[in-house]
């Protein structure tokens, strides 16, 4: 067994802490904004491989995605690949080099979602660059290089969300518990929350944040200190759906479900349970399917020749017991 | 002599370690009472057959045999049960235990799945004083002993177990003048409780105190077996360094 | 010489001590509600599962081995008593289901590394990502619920004021310490941590020890997806992970538990699995950027390994430099 002297040990931690910098400075250069909607030219490129790039294949809505995407695919007599990360995390690293390998298969469309959307910019570039189609779903930012963005309004989402939640306590004291402070969806989604409370419910404001990093195992922690660290708290949004089974058991740990609400995204079969038994208030749905469809027409649409907008929102929907559809 | 049954017997132990042949069809007799050393030069093989009487190494041919019966030791822990106990050259102490753990390492006093710590502690504690052995502590752990006390408790571990045949491989060879002698102290009470004693080692004030047989190892072969009392210093350097021709090859 | 030897050995937990009462004052400054019963209760819940996670991990690490894998075992435990409870089979049963599910990853580990050679780094690191993709497989991401109540209840009821789960954490803790401190199979266990070479010489048997301690590791991962599945009353595939395994391991080390093998106590590893659920209740409570966690957690852990490796440097100065 090889000793590890305090010596090498220096060294390995500098190395990692150059690195790390030298990360993170990437994706603080590259922010800028790159050409957007489609310029059309003369030759069209004629699709017959449409590539999905699935950011998270397990989580089951983006299963739904697939479908979608795979069936409208197929009713225009497309090819459809479907490829996502492993694991049970995002992983970005992973998608980008997914990206870049349906490049090199010669793809003539992709629909990507680029979650951090500036660590996307340049294999989108690059795929524009080889001539294809790229349609990408919550980039967040207004154009990162890919001809249309198609998905949920991330800020319309977090609206319905507090406007849900006002219905029943118009003056809540929230606290979110977030992917990372870097995941524009969330971000967004909370921008558009906050937004629409101040605007509609003045009382309601957002008391505590944090995030999981990935780590749903620690959520309950997360919420379990939140609360204590904050006993005005009224109302719990776990943003990731691995974390809303955590916010219900925090709530119940107090003794205060009845008094704490929690809201949440997604109309999952789990969801759907906690919902019915009252101890989920409510939680806003976007058109998932809706998301996989449109992409596949909008790549339709620009191997016509067709300027598109630069994002095309799908409908998301606040369910509660109230108007909880049929399963 | 060779009227009496050896206490430990060994014929043909061959061991090759890939095209390297350690051991080529060594024979070997010890008895009860008595010390045999084993001398030879480095790399003669003198390790291989100690770690092969002691499970460590399965023989590739040969046979041994411990009061007359066949022994097939698959690991170490069934050389023990048959009663050999070893000094290995590296001594197989474990630094970060102390020294009563270490000397009863594997053979635990016990009640049901415990360890009878404090019983442990008293034992090693009488039988390190008993031996006149300096050890501050028992609790001590081994990495904070000097390299001679490792070897003495090493040696004091292989006395402890009281298997009816003990090898030892150089037990002396980083011991101080007084270590030395506490050592070879300790080798005489060995022969005087009637085990049979296997040494091995390169010091020959040692090797023609000690024993009352010598059984000289040349590359993986044996060259001779001598009774002390017939034999010199020079017949001995001799047959190590091949200056003197080996049985096996007059044969 | 020997007073100096015992302060080092003694001082590394010490030192969580003190790190932990430092805690805990700057807490209660910010926040009176820092020391009441309640908010000890949250910390001691929230580090339950990590101890008993942890209280495995202490005795594979003083054996000399590593279980990168308890991650994703943790999920398949959860998973697998899911699924089984969904399917109708009584609580105890699906619970012992999932657990013999994960006894059978731990056996899989311990065979590649005894008898395939495999390194324990490498045995577990495949079974960690292998592990984990079957689960996802298994369950299509989705996760597994409406569990019988008295499921639900070993995670979620308390007795006396104190939750279930810190009474399962104290039970598995005591008796962690008793196997690794007092009997026959903990000496070997040391023993073997301590020098390989040197146990077999003595006649401890590799197999029968790698198989009790990765087959140990692996059920007390799974228990410990059991119970968070109980706690929350969802299964999630996605539950455990490397974020589980790293802060197991993180907390055994800095619970002075050498990387080397063969030293380690389950009371430094208790104080780990505290030091770390102290660390983000103060974070949470003093209202500070929750991100400092994972620095304060990278700052301790290297500074204990360091501490460690000090520490044995100056003991064993003769022979492991
Ligand atoms: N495990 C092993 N693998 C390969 N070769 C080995 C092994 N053990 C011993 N050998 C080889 O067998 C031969 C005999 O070695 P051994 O250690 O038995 O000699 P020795 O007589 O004890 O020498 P020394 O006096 O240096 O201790 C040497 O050539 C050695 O390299
Ligand atoms: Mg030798």
């Amino acid at each position: 067994m090889s000793p590890i002297t305090p010596r090498r040990a220096a060294l390995a931690t500098l190395a990692i802490a150059a690195i790390t910098a030298s990360l993170s400075g990437c994706s603080a250069l590259s922010g800028g904004s790159v050409a957007a909607s489609s310029t059309p030219t003369g030759d069209l490129r004629e699709v017959k491989t449409i590539t999905y790039v699935n950011p998270a294949p397990f989580y089951p809505s983006f299963d739904d995605v697939g479908q979608c995407f795979e069936e409208a695919a197929k009713a225009n007599g497309w090819k459809p690949v479907e490829v996502g990360t492993a694991g049970s995390a995002v992983d970005n690293q992973g998608a980008i080099d997914l990206i870049s390998q349906a490049i090199a298969n010669g793809t003539d469309a992709l629909v990507v979602f680029p979650t951090i959307p500036e660590l996307f910019t340049p294999v989108i570039q690059q795929a524009r660059d080889a001539g294809i189609y790229v349609v990408a779903q919550n980039a967040g930012a207004p154009s990162i290089g890919q001809q249309t963005q198609v998905g949920t309004d991330s800020k319309q989402l977090g609206a319905l969300i507090a406007e849900g939640l006002g219905a029943t306590d118009p003056a809540a004291k929230v606290g979110i518990l977030s992917g990372s402070a870097s995941t524009t969806p969330h971000v967004d989604e909370i921008t558009g929350f906050t937004d629409y409370a101040a605007e509609h419910f003045p009382d309601m404001t957002v008391v505590a944040s944090d995030y999981t990093n990935g780590d749903p195992t620690k959520a309950p922690e997360l919420f379990s200190n939140m609360l204590t660290a904050h006993p005005e708290i009224t109302a719990l949004f776990p943003i990731e759906g691995t974390s809303v089974a955590a916010a219900i058991t925090a709530v119940k740990e107090r003794g205060a479900t009845g008094t704490i609400n929690v809201v949440a995204n997604d109309l999952t079969a789990d969801h759907r349970a906690v919902i019915e038994d009252g101890s989920l208030l409510g939680v806003g749905e976007q058109g998932w399917c809706e998301s996989g469809t449109k992409s596949v027409e909008a790549v339709k649409k620009l191997s016509e020749g067709e300027t598109l907008p630069d994002f095309i929102p799908t409908t998301s929907t606040f369910y509660d017991i109230s108007n909880l559809p049929a399963k | 002599m060779s009227t009496l049954q050896p206490t430990l017997e060994l014929r043909g132990i061959k061991k090759t370690f890939g095209h390297v042949s350690a051991l080529k069809g060594v024979d070997l007799a010890a008895y009860s009472g008595e010390v045999l050393a084993i001398v030879g030069d480095n790399g003669a093989g003198k390790s291989s057959l100690i770690r092969t009487i002691s499970g460590v190494y399965r023989p590739d041919e040969g046979a041994i045999l411990v009061e007359g019966e066949q022994q097939a030791f698959s690991n170490p822990a069934a050389a023990r049960a048959a009663g050999i106990a070893t000094v290995f050259q590296d001594l197989a102490l474990i630094e970060v235990l102390d020294v009563a753990t270490n000397m009863f390492i594997g053979q635990y006093p016990r009640r049901g799945p415990f360890v009878r710590r404090k019983a442990m502690e008293r034992e090693a504690r009488a039988f390190l004083d008993e031996l006149g052995v300096s050890v501050a502590s028992v609790r001590t752990e081994i990495g904070m002993l000097s390299g001679g006390q490792r070897q003495i408790v090493a040696i004091a571990r292989a006395m402890r177990t009281g298997g009816q045949v003990v090898l030892l491989d150089e037990p002396t060879a980083a011991l101080g003048v007084r270590e030395t002698a506490q050592a070879a102290d300790m080798i005489r009470t060995l022969r005087e409780r009637g085990n049979a004693v296997i040494v091995v080692s390169h010091d020959m004030s040692l090797v023609f105190e000690l024993a009352d047989s010598i059984q000289v190892m040349r590359l993986g072969e044996v060259a001779g077996v001598r009774r002390r009392t017939d034999t010199t210093r020079d017949e001995i350097i001799g047959l190590i360094t091949g200056a003197i021709t080996g049985d096996r090859l007059t044969a | 010489m020997k007073n100096i030897v015992r302060r080092i050995a003694g001082a590394q937990q010490l030192g969580i001590i003190l790190i932990i009462v430092v805690l805990l004052v700057v807490a209660q400054a910010a926040n009176p509600q820092a020391l009441m019963p309640s908010n000890i209760v949250e910390i001691l819940r929230s580090s339950a599962l990590y101890f008993i996670g942890a209280s495995a991990a202490t005795l594979v690490l003083v054996g000399g081995g590593l279980d990168l894998s308890i991650g994703s075992v943790f999920a398949v435990g959860g998973v697998a008593a899911g699924i089984a409870m969904n399917a109708g089979v009584p609580w105890p049963l699906a619970i012992l289901l999932a657990l013999v599910v994960c006894g059978m990853l731990g056996l899989i580990n311990a065979s590649l590394i005894t008898w395939v050679g495999v390194p324990p780094f490498i045995a577990t690191l495949g079974m960690l990502f292998a592990a984990s993709g079957i689960v996802i497989v298994v369950t299509g991401g989705t996760p597994r619920f409406g569990f019988p109540a008295a499921f639900t209840d070993l995670g979620q009821l308390n007795l006396f004021g104190i939750p279930l789960l810190v009474f399962y954490a104290v039970i598995i803790g005591v008796l962690a310490h008793v196997v690794l401190a007092h009997t026959v199979f903990g000496y070997n266990i040391r023993a073997f941590g301590g020098s390989a070479p040197a146990a077999r010489a003595n006649g401890i048997r590799a197999a029968q020890m790698n198989v009790s301690l990765y087959v140990i590791s692996a059920v007390v991962a799974g228990l410990c997806g059991v119970l968070l599945a109980a706690r929350v009353a969802t299964a999630d595939p996605g539950a455990g992970g490397t974020g589980f395994a790293f802060q197991v391991l993180a907390a055994v080390i800095i619970g002075g538990t050498s990387l080397f093998g063969g030293v380690g106590t389950i009371a430094g590893t208790a104080l780990g699995a505290l030091l770390f659920a102290v660390i983000n209740n103060t974070l949470a409570l003093t209202n500070t950027n929750p991100q400092w966690q994972n620095v304060a957690t990278g700052v301790i852990l290297v500074t204990a390994v360091a501490v460690d490796h000090l520490r044995r440097k100056r003991r064993f100065a003769v022979r492991s430099a």
